[in-house]
């Protein structure tokens, strides 16, 4: 059954989008009166054909594009209204996986994974051990030091997650990152997803991929002609049902 | 903490902005020379003042008296003596001598030649006069004494001279300093072009920051390093240019005689090293201060 997805649990909202839209250029709004509300620690996919809107609802909770119209709050905080350092420290709270990886070539593996914390000055001893454990969990602990374009598809995914993840953010949100790997990877890098969700962290992930959707069972947000509806959760119970 | 983990060894962060663009070399070079300019802009001002202040010293400490004698040789000796001996008598005079036919070859050497002086070339009867320069009498003061020993004379302090010496090297050190101002921001707007084409061809770099969360601050923080370290580098290079300039100019002076008229007797004082050594510095901070002042503007039209 499918509703307006503006669901609240009572918390104070992560992320609130009211009645936004967004157009580019004199064209067609890519997304039209957009209601969200997403409660912390909740995990959500958002699903939807190409083109949809997917990334540019992405881009608005990640504060990299600004609504046309209409209210986003990010933490409470309205996002037109923030300054440029209010953007930046809730940019900090937000992990991200981005579509085309967004790796800097000139820096290791290990270094791109470590950027969100070395931007924070904290001295490299504090999180080394972080660092090289996690990537050792993504598959890359051979790797650490190699350049990303020297990395397959997946390879460089895995990073980006890794990047994403580090710092522990109060949001994950992630475009289609498992789109390069296999099954197998795939299924383990969820189970990560769904371990930092469990520790509080709100997650979205947009994804084409059914069958992980269903695995997780969590709530779909399904996007198109850049409209956002709510379905309920996809499980192998409700599918069969 | 896994044991594998344990077992890795040292590691260094890489520089978040890459290092050793061919266009850093160029800049490198266009700063150095900018420096070395500065440099010698700065130490030619100095050693014009020294040159200057060297000369109105030495001529406010002494002035010149000419007797108005016939020309008998007899006359003019015993006028001579005595306008010494009034002379000597005003109080802050040194010393009073009579400039003889000696003296005088001495003084006529350079358009003379060494040797005696022609016996008909008329020579004016004067007297150097060195008096204390913090209490110098007035030159009427002398021309009162000679008036009362009677003798007529005219008493030259040379303050026309010292006045447009001092005039000359004052307009010197304004243009000196017009000239560094011109550098210094000739260095900036190189810094400036320098640090929004680095910000634009290093677009990605500062969206990815952007996108994790970086604030402005800390992305102009890692240009103004790089452009203060730059700038350091190519004032201890436009530093080294200027001492090879100016040793190279001091050889030529020394060549022609003229290093004692135009820089007195030490080329090089400590106050030129370290107009040197501040150079570096002073460099950097250039670089610093625009790199940041650039970035931080170029940051806030980039969304």
């Amino acid at each position: 059954m499918e509703r307006a997805a503006d669901i609240s649990t009572g918390d104070e909202p992560v992320v609130r989008l009211n009645n936004v839209g967004v157009r580019y250029g004199r064209g067609l709004e890519a997304l039209s009166d957009v209601k969200l509300t997403l409660e912390p620690g909740s995990f959500h996919f958002l699903t939807g054909p190409s083109g949809a809107g997917k990334s540019t609802l992405l881009r608005l909770i990640y504060l990299a594009q600004k609504p046309t119209r209409g209210l986003v709050t990010i933490f409470g905080i309205d996002a037109a209204r923030a300054s440029r350092r209010s953007l930046a420290a809730l940019r900090q709270r937000i992990g991200v996986v981005f579509q085309d990886f967004h790796l800097l070539s000139h820096l290791s593996v290990f270094d791109n994974v470590a950027l969100p914390l070395r931007i924070g000055n904290a001295p490299l001893k504090s999180y080394r051990e972080d660092v090289e454990e996690l990537l050792t969990w993504v598959g890359l602990k051979e790797k650490m030091d190699a350049n990303p374009e020297t990395l397959s598809g997946g390879e460089r995914q895995r990073a980006a997650i890794a990047r994403a993840v580090v710092g522990k953010p109060e949001i994950i949100l992630a475009d289609e990152p498992t789109g390069n790997v296999d099954h197998e990877m795939a299924a383990r890098l969820m189970r990560l997803f769904v371990q930092l969700n469990k520790l509080g962290s709100t997650v979205v992930i947009a994804t084409h991929d059914l069958d992980l959707v269903r695995e997780i069972g969590a709530p779909v947000m399904r996007i198109e002609n850049g409209r956002l509806t709510m379905n309920a959760a996809m499980t192998p119970a409700a599918e069969s049902e | 903490m896994s044991e594998d983990v344990a077992k890795l060894g040292p590691r260094r962060h890489a520089p978040i902005l890459p290092r050793g663009e061919a266009r850093e070399g160029a800049l490198f070079m266009v700063m150095a020379i900018i420096c070395a300019l500065a440099c010698l802009s700065a130490l030619g001002a100095r050693a014009a003042y020294r040159a200057a202040d060297n000369w109105t010293a030495s001529l406010s400490g002494s002035m010149t008296v000419q007797l108005n004698t016939s020309e008998d040789p007899f006359e003019k000796a015993s006028a001579l003596q005595n306008a010494e001996h009034a002379l000597r008598a005003v109080p802050g005079v040194i010393r009073a001598k009579g400039i003889d036919k000696a003296r005088a070859g001495e003084l006529l050497e350079p358009w003379f030649g060494k040797g005696p002086l022609p016996d008909d070339l008329p020579l004016p009867s004067l007297v150097e006069v060195q008096v204390n320069p913090t209490a110098a009498p007035a030159p009427q003061k002398l021309e009162r004494a000679l008036r009362a020993a009677g003798l007529d004379a005219q008493v030259d302090d040379h303050k026309r001279w010292a006045g447009s010496v001092s005039n000359a090297a004052g307009a010197l050190r304004i243009g000196a300093l017009g000239v560094l101002a011109l550098l210094a921001a000739a260095a900036a707007a190189t810094v400036s072009f320098a640090a929004r084409a680095g910000l634009e061809a290093r677009r990605d770099i500062v969206e990815a920051l952007h996108l994790v969360g970086a604030q402005d601050r800390y992305i102009s923080r890692l240009f103004e390093h790089r452009f203060l370290g730059l700038g350091v580098r190519a004032g201890v290079v436009g530093a080294l240019l200027a001492i090879a300039g100016s040793i190279g100019l001091i050889v030529w002076l020394q060549k022609s005689g003229a290093t004692h008229l135009l820089l007195g007797e030490v080329p090089l004082q400590p106050a030129d090293y370290a107009i040197l050594a501040f150079t570096p510095l002073m460099a950097g901070l250039i670089g610093m201060a625009t790199a940041r002042l650039s970035v931080m503007a170029a940051l806030k039209k980039l969304d």
